[in-house]
């Protein structure tokens, strides 16, 4: 990389500039300089000489030492999607780097800022297949928003500095920056460096007037409208301003699975959840309405069903920050390529104050069909096994909707989607595009860094909690007092209920014969309790919160529970499934 | 389905080029030709890459491709509005029996130049595919010893163009 390609870069701290020092001593420095104090990782030969440099900056930088380098991945995407600025992961070279490249792929698809820095062999023995050599540069090509390899010591300050910057600007992203053995080692003359502009990339465009206008003209125009909610309005910030537009507009709004958090759960104008395992009413109306604005969000196929049958009867508005994303998936009749809050901002002058009540009768409607179809059942059950929603909604309420939800992917992963209040925005933390199982546990423990003083409830399935087990030891060794639900059917759920439904109930290969999980916990020096009876659920439940340190709890529920509605695969949104 | 053309600018070096073709192995466009040179003073590579794909895509692509950070700038055009060409290079063996002056009667037919080596021929053309094949095709029978096409060079052929995207 050369000094030229970076169009600005200005002096940081300059107590150090001028020193002669390794490059690995400049690793250090430079994620100082970008005030990194958490790293997650795990040491091996080739980031050895960054291992020892961090070594003389303990009181500086607490490393949190993972069991496995894709806990450290996820825990650092934990940590980002509380703080909404880069988590940082440490890797050696060849397994190490490889085991990162799941939670660069999460990451990548949730739009989280990240940044792994592998350690790589020395230069000179780049590409003959010595040990522990891969081409990490050439595997996580995909996924990730840059990566780069530094085989010159005097790159660090300038590569670290653009790292962070293209991590956490624009659509946020992972970063991975491979650095030579060599190159950790050789010594140089350390210039801070940070970079707040790169040439020939646009972080956020302004909206244009003229589009903003022609959006105004749509909403104002509209007779039955609906805004899609999605994750670009935590990442902007925009929930004040999201929140001050739809009290004008008076438009309903339905939340994309990574936007919940975004808007008040108990707003007149929230009806619910979008998507696959989503409310009734947004994906019903979804068909009906006559202007769709969707703001910070890319029509997953999860979202949309098959889009051939999607809304094509409204006029849409495509408010979204990465020009690539409109028109991807589903055509749209004005995109306006904007940072949500931008964009909000600058729309809320030219929208008139509105109310649709008779519109919004129509998702109250299909709210009561919803709560007498499956709601009721799923929260207030009169016998049978404990269902997955009514932990959910307990813990809701007995955190008030204040703690921060970490799911991992499965059945589990949509009854906390659907049945807990997201009370606080960033308190939603999953994988939602990558459905990586085995998420939720380092993701816990990142959320938890990251905001020490927020309770931290991780949501697992038996099946996903045994993919990261081994992270129970980090949470123990660190004294990280994360809450873990285990929601127990001895089943691979999500699974069993597709072959249930669309593979006529030949269920293959979803049976678990799990272990004891509350030794497991124990031997892990964790407290745990096992729970089998509702009457046992909301005591447990008071313990789990009570604890000052970890706890976890295991909970059987319902064997061959399924989670509805559900949009069928191949189908449309519309035609939403209650039973 | 239309022919396009992406015209692609980037400061890292040409092997950027796998990154590149990424996007469009993922979306399982085949390309049709791919030329890239580097110019080593201005720090740029450029890739030009000719494909086949309805309008949407064909833009899709080129946003895609337009948001990495490496990327410079990322042109997308329907290949009839550039003007294209393409290098031809054959050796021929020299021996008595395999006279300039035939080669040079058969290059005259096709607009291409014979440069006299130490030990070859050289013919040179430039031109549109089809052309060199009939060339080519022509030439091995006059014992042809290798030859070798640059890939197709597209240059815009006016100031005004069409781009197809954003």
């Amino acid at each position: 990389m050369s000094e030229e390609s970076v169009a600005q870069t200005v002096q940081g701290d300059e107590s150090s500039t001028g020193k002669w020092m390794t490059g690995s001593e400049a690793v250090i420095l430079s994620l100082l300089e970008e005030g990194v104090d958490v790293i997650f990782g795990y040491p091996g030969g080739a980031i050895m000489p960054i291992y020892d440099a961090m070594y003389h900056y303990e009181d500086k930088i607490r490393h949190i030492l993972t069991r496995h380098e894709q806990g450290a991945t996820h825990a650092a995407e934990g940590y980002a999607r509380i703080l909404n600025k880069a988590g940082v992961c440490f890797a050696t070279s060849g397994p190490g780097a490889t085991n990162l490249v799941t939670g660069l792929a999460d990451a990548m698809m949730d739009s989280s800022p990240m940044v792994c820095i592998t350690g790589q062999v020395p230069s000179h023995l780049l590409g003959t297949d010595a040990f522990q050599e891969t081409d990490i540069i050439g595997i996580t090509a995909p996924v990730t928003k840059w990566n780069y390899q530094i085989t010159d010591a005097s790159e660090i300050p300038e590569v670290i500095a653009k790292a962070f910057y293209i991590a956490n600007t624009g659509k946020p992203g992972p970063v991975l920056i491979d650095i030579t053995k060599d190159a950790q080692f050789n010594e140089f003359e350390y210039k801070p460096c940070k970079v707040s502009k790169l040439p020939f990339y646009t972080p956020k465009q302004v909206p244009k007037l003229r589009e903003l206008k022609q959006a105004a003209n749509l909403i104002n125009s509209a007779k039955k409208p609906l805004i899609l909610c999605g994750h670009g309005v935590l990442i902007a910030h925009a929930e004040e301003a999201f929140a001050a537009f739809v009290d004008k507009t008076g438009i309903p709004v339905g939340s994309t699975l990574q936007g919940l958090g975004a808007f008040d759960p108990d707003h007149a104008l929230n009806v619910g959840m979008l998507g696959m395992h989503g409310n009734y009413g947004p994906n019903v109306k979804t068909n009906e309405c006559d202007v769709m604005i969707a703001i910070g969000m890319r029509f997953d196929d999860r979202v949309t069903g098959n889009v051939e049958g999607y809304a094509k009867q409204a006029r849409i508005i495509h408010i979204e920050i990465d020009s690539a994303e409109i028109n991807k998936v589903v055509d749209v009749e004005l995109g306006i390529c904007a940072d949500a809050k931008d964009a909000l901002e600058a729309l809320m002058p030219l929208v008139d104050q509105k109310e649709y009540p008779e519109w919004l009768e129509e998702f109250a409607e299909c709210d009561r069909l919803e709560h007498a179809k499956i709601i009721n059942n799923d929260l207030h059950p009169d016998s049978g096994e404990i269902r997955m929603g009514e932990i959910m909604h307990l813990l809701s309420k007995k955190t008030k909707g204040g703690a921060i939800i970490v799911p991992d992917v499965g059945q589990h992963q949509m009854a906390a989607a659907r049945y807990y209040d997201y009370r606080v925005p960033d308190s939603w933390v999953s994988s939602g595009g990558l459905g990586t199982m085995g998420f939720s546990l380092p993701a816990a423990f990142g959320a938890k860094v990251a905001a020490p003083h927020r309770e931290v409830i991780a949501i697992i399935g038996d099946g996903s909690f045994q993919m990261t087990v081994q992270e129970l030891a980090t949470i123990w060794q660190n004294k990280l007092p994360v809450k873990i639900v285990i929601f127990n059917n001895n089943f691979l759920g999500m699974v069993r209920q597709w072959q249930q439904l669309f593979f006529d109930r030949r269920y293959s290969s979803v049976n678990l014969m799990n272990p004891d999980f509350v030794a497991i916990s124990k031997g892990f020096g964790i407290e745990a309790e096992k729970v089998e009876n509702r009457t046992e659920l909301d005591g447990a439940l008071d313990r789990l919160l009570k604890s000052e340190e970890s706890y976890l709890l295991e909970i059987m529920v319902e064997k061959e529970e399924n989670v509805f509605p559900m949009v069928p695969s191949g189908s449309c949104c519309a035609e939403i499934r209650l039973e | 389905m239309n022919n396009y053309l992406i015209c692609v600018e980037s400061d890292r070096e040409l092997n950027y080029l796998f990154k590149i073709l990424m996007v469009f192995t993922r979306r399982r466009v085949e390309t049709i030709n791919i030329n890239t040179y580097h110019v080593e003073d201005l720090n740029l590579s450029r890739f030009n890459i000719q494909f086949r794909a309805d309008e949407k895509l064909a833009a899709n692509l080129a946003r895609q491709i337009n948001r990495q950070i490496d990327v410079r700038q990322t042109d997308l055009y329907l290949w009839d509005s550039i003007e294209h060409k393409e290098l031809g290079v054959f050796a021929m063996h020299k021996s008595e029996k395999h006279k300039k002056a035939t080669l040079k009667e058969i290059a005259d037919n096709y607009g291409a130049t014979v440069i006299e080596k130490e030990e070859v021929y050289m013919i040179e053309m430039v031109g549109e595919r089809e052309e060199l094949d009939r060339l080519r095709e022509e030439l091995e029978a006059h014992r042809m010893l290798d030859f070798g096409y640059s890939g197709l060079t597209g240059l815009l052929n006016s100031k005004v163009q069409k781009k197809v995207y954003i």
